[in-house]
C-alpha cells in the first residue's frame, strides 16, 4: 500500500483476550523485555488456562510443563543478566502437532505415528524459540492435515469456544480454539487449503497464510508439498505480523523457501485511503449463507469508508478451484504419505509376517478413513491410464487459476471475500459426507493453488440455534506482497472492534 | 457399488499398500464414486496448450548449496523411533531366501 503510516495507538492490538490480562504476543514481550512479567509466570498462566478449559475443548496433544517452565526460566535468567530479549520473549505459544519439536510428539494426530518422537526441531518453530517463545505443547488437528473440522484426530475432535456443540474448523482446530479461548496469544498451524485461514473464521481469530516460499517447510510434516505453508494465528493481526517476520527466510534445508529477505515483524501501520480494493463475485457464489454475505459486505464498506477504492474483479476459473485443489493435494498427499510404512517411523502391524503384508497392514490400522481415502484418490489420479486426464489436467487448471488472480492484481492491490462459506457447523453434521466436508474449503483454496499470501480477520457474528458466532474476512494479495495483505487485515482491525468480542466459552470460565 | 467401482478402488487400494476391509472397501467404494462424478467438471475446461503448474511462482528453479560436508542427524536418535532396528539398521520381515 501507498499510504504513510497512520502511527496512533488502536491497531486492533492489546484490547480482548489473548494471554496474561488480554494483552496480545507484542505487548507481552515488550513486557517481558522491560521487566514488568516474568516468563515463568505467564508460562503458569498458560499451563493453568489449559488445565481449566482443555477438558472441554481437546484443543491440545500434548502439553509441555517442564518444556515450557524451563524456557521461560531460561528467558528470565537472561533478562537478569542483562542480556538483550527477543522480540517473543516470554511469549506462550502453542504449536499445531505436524511441526516438529524435538523431542516431542509431533503424531499429526494419526495412530501411524504413535510413539515417535521429532528427532530435530523445524525451522519455523526454532526461529520463534530462538525469539523468545515459550512453546507450551502440540495443538489437535484433523490426522495429517487432511480435514475441515479437526474431527480427524486419532485423539477425538476439538471443540469450538464460541459454542462446543460445534466444530472449530480445521484442520488446525486446536491451535485455534487455543488462541480464541486465551490460553496462548499466538499459535501455529499449517495452511495447505485453508487449514489457519478457515478455523481462524470459525473462532473468531486472525490468521495469515503467507506466500508460497516465505517460510521454510522445514520440520513440518509433508502433506501437500506444493501448497504447505507455516502459517500464525492470533487475535491481533499485528501477532501475525510479528510471527511471519520471525520465521520468514531463506533456508538451505528447504529449496522451495525463497532467497529473500525476512518480513519487518514490526512494520508500520498503513491507511486503507487510497487502496484498490476487488470484489469478486466469484468469491461470493451460491452457497455462502446469506448472513456471512451481508457480514462481508458490510467489511467491504468500512474499506470503503475509510477511503479505500473499491472495483469488480473478475476471477472465471474459480468454480474449478475445489476439484482442482482435492486433485492435485491427494496426489501429493498419496506420495508424501508412502514414507509411513511400519519401518521408520511409529507402529508397526506384522500382517501376514510377510514385509508387504506388514506395510498393508500398517497402513491399515495406522490411517484413518480421511486419511485413506485421500491416498485412494492421490494414487487413482497419478495411476497409468489416468494421470494426463486427471492429474495433468489439474495442473493445467491450476495455471488458468493463477493467471486470474495476476490479472486481478494488475487492477487492485487485494481482493476481498468470506473465508468459509458458513460459520462453525455442528460437530458430526458433515462426519459422513466428504463432498459436504470439502465444501467448506470452497474460498480459501483458490490462494493456496496460486501460492498466494492470504489472511483471515474477524469481521461479524452471525447467529446459529441461539449461538453468536464469528464470521471472517478474507484478504488475498499478489505473491510476495504478504505486507499489503496484513497491512490491510491490520487497518481492518483498527478500525473495527470484532476483536474486542470475546467467546462465549471463555465469558463463562473467566 | 457397481463392479466397476469396486474394481477400481481395490486395484487403486493395492498400488497404495492399503489393505481395506470388506465395510471399508463398500464405503470407500462408493465415497470414491461419488468424488469423482463430482471432480468430473474439470473435463469441461479446454486447457490445450496450458503449462502445467507444478510449484507455484515463477522465480523458483534449481537451487543447489554449497557443497559442504555438515552434520546429518545421528544415526541412533533416528533408530530410536524405528519399531525393529538391528546393528545400526532398520529390520524388515526377510524377502528373501525364505524362512530365517
Amino acid at each position: 500500500m501507498s499510504s504513510p503510516p497512520r502511527g496512533g495507538s488502536n491497531d486492533g492490538a492489546g484490547d480482548g483476550p489473548g494471554g496474561a490480562n488480554g494483552r496480545d504476543a507484542c505487548a507481552l514481550a515488550q513486557a517481558v523485555g522491560a521487566g514488568e512479567l516474568l516468563a515463568e509466570e505467564l508460562a503458569r498462566e498458560a499451563l493453568e488456562g489449559i488445565d481449566a478449559l482443555d477438558g472441554e475443548l481437546g484443543a491440545f496433544l500434548f502439553v509441555d510443563r517442564e518444556g515450557a517452565l524451563e524456557r521461560a526460566r531460561a528467558v528470565d535468567r537472561a533478562r537478569s543478566t542483562g542480556a538483550t530479549l527477543g522480540p517473543l520473549a516470554g511469549v506462550p505459544v502453542a504449536i499445531k502437532a505436524n511441526l516438529c519439536l524435538e523431542g516431542s510428539p509431533t503424531s499429526c494426530a494419526s495412530r501411524v505415528l504413535e510413539g515417535w518422537r521429532a528427532p530435530y526441531t523445524a525451522t519455523a518453530v526454532q526461529r520463534l524459540l530462538d525469539a523468545g517463545a515459550v512453546v507450551v505443547g502440540l495443538t489437535n488437528m484433523d490426522e495429517f492435515a487432511m480435514g475441515s473440522s479437526t474431527e480427524n484426530s486419532c485423539r477425538g475432535p476439538t471443540r469450538n469456544p464460541w459454542d462446543p456443540s460445534r466444530i472449530p474448523g480445521g484442520s488446525s482446530g486446536g491451535s485455534a480454539a487455543a488462541v480464541a479461548a486465551g490460553m496462548v496469544p499466538l499459535a501455529l498451524g499449517s495452511d495447505t487449503g485453508g487449514s489457519v485461514r478457515q478455523p481462524a473464521a470459525l473462532c473468531g481469530v486472525s490468521g495469515f497464510k503467507p506466500t508460497y516460499g516465505r517460510v521454510s517447510r522445514y520440520g513440518l510434516v509433508a502433506f501437500g508439498s506444493s501448497l504447505d505453508q507455516v502459517s500464525p494465528l492470533a487475535r491481533s493481526v499485528r501477532d501475525l505480523e510479528l510471527a511471519a517476520g520471525i520465521m520468514s527466510g531463506a533456508d538451505p534445508a528447504d529449496s522451495t523457501c525463497a532467497e529473500r529477505p525476512p518480513l519487518d515483524p514490526h512494520p508500520p501501520a498503513q491507511r486503507l485511503e487510497g487502496l484498490r480494493v476487488g470484489v469478486a463475485p466469484e468469491l461470493l457464489p451460491r452457497g455462502v449463507d446469506d448472513d456471512v454475505r451481508a457480514a462481508v459486505e458490510a467489511a467491504v464498506e468500512v474499506f470503503a469508508a475509510a477511503g479505500a477504492e473499491v472495483r469488480e474483479v473478475s476471477l472465471p476459473h474459480l468454480a474449478h478451484a475445489l476439484p482442482t485443489y482435492y486433485v492435485v493435494a491427494a496426489a501429493e498427499a498419496s506420495s508424501n504419505l508412502a514414507r509411513y510404512d511400519g519401518v521408520r517411523y511409529g507402529a508397526r502391524r506384522e500382517g501376514d509376517g510377510s514385509l508387504q503384508g506388514m506395510l498393508a497392514a500398517t497402513r491399515a490400522a495406522g490411517f484413518g478413513t480421511e486419511v485413506k481415502r485421500r491416498i485412494l484418490l492421490g494414487t487413482f489420479v497419478l495411476s497409468a491410464g489416468y494421470a494426463e486426464a486427471w492429474y495433468g489436467r489439474a495442473q493445467r487448471v491450476r495455471t488458468r487459476l493463477a493467471r486470474d488472480f495476476e490479472q486481478a492484481f494488475a487492477e487492485v492491490e487485494v481482493v476481498l471475500g468470506p473465508t468459509a462459506p458458513g460459520p462453525a457447523f455442528p460437530l458430526g453434521e458433515r462426519a459422513d459426507d466428504p463432498l459436504a466436508m470439502y465444501a467448506a474449503d470452497t474460498l480459501t483454496v483458490p490462494a493456496s493453488l496460486a501460492g498466494l499470501p492470504a489472511a483471515s480477520v474477524p469481521c461479524g457474528l452471525v447467529e446459529r440455534d441461539g449461538a453468536r458466532l464469528p464470521v471472517g474476512l478474507q484478504i488475498v494479495g499478489p505473491a510476495w506482497r504478504d505486507v499489503d495483505v496484513l497491512a490491510a487485515a491490520r487497518a481492518f482491525q483498527g478500525a473495527t472492534d470484532h476483536v474486542a468480542r470475546p467467546p462465549a466459552f471463555v465469558g463463562g470460565a473467566a | 457399488m457397481d463392479a466397476q467401482d469396486r474394481e477400481r478402488v481395490e486395484r487403486t487400494a493395492a498400488l497404495a499398500r492399503l489393505e481395506l476391509g470388506e465395510a471399508e472397501t463398500q464405503a470407500l467404494g462408493r465415497d470414491f464414486a461419488a468424488i469423482l462424478a463430482d471432480f468430473g467438471v474439470l473435463a469441461d475446461l479446454d486447457v490445450e496448450g496450458e503449462e502445467p503448474m507444478t510449484v507455484p511462482g515463477a522465480e523458483r528453479g534449481d537451487r543447489s548449496r554449497p557443497d559442504e560436508p555438515v552434520p546429518s542427524l545421528d544415526r541412533g536418535r533416528l533408530l530410536a523411533n524405528a519399531p525393529e532396528a538391528r546393528d545400526g539398521f532398520y529390520a524388515v520381515p526377510r524377502t528373501l531366501g525364505g524362512a530365517p
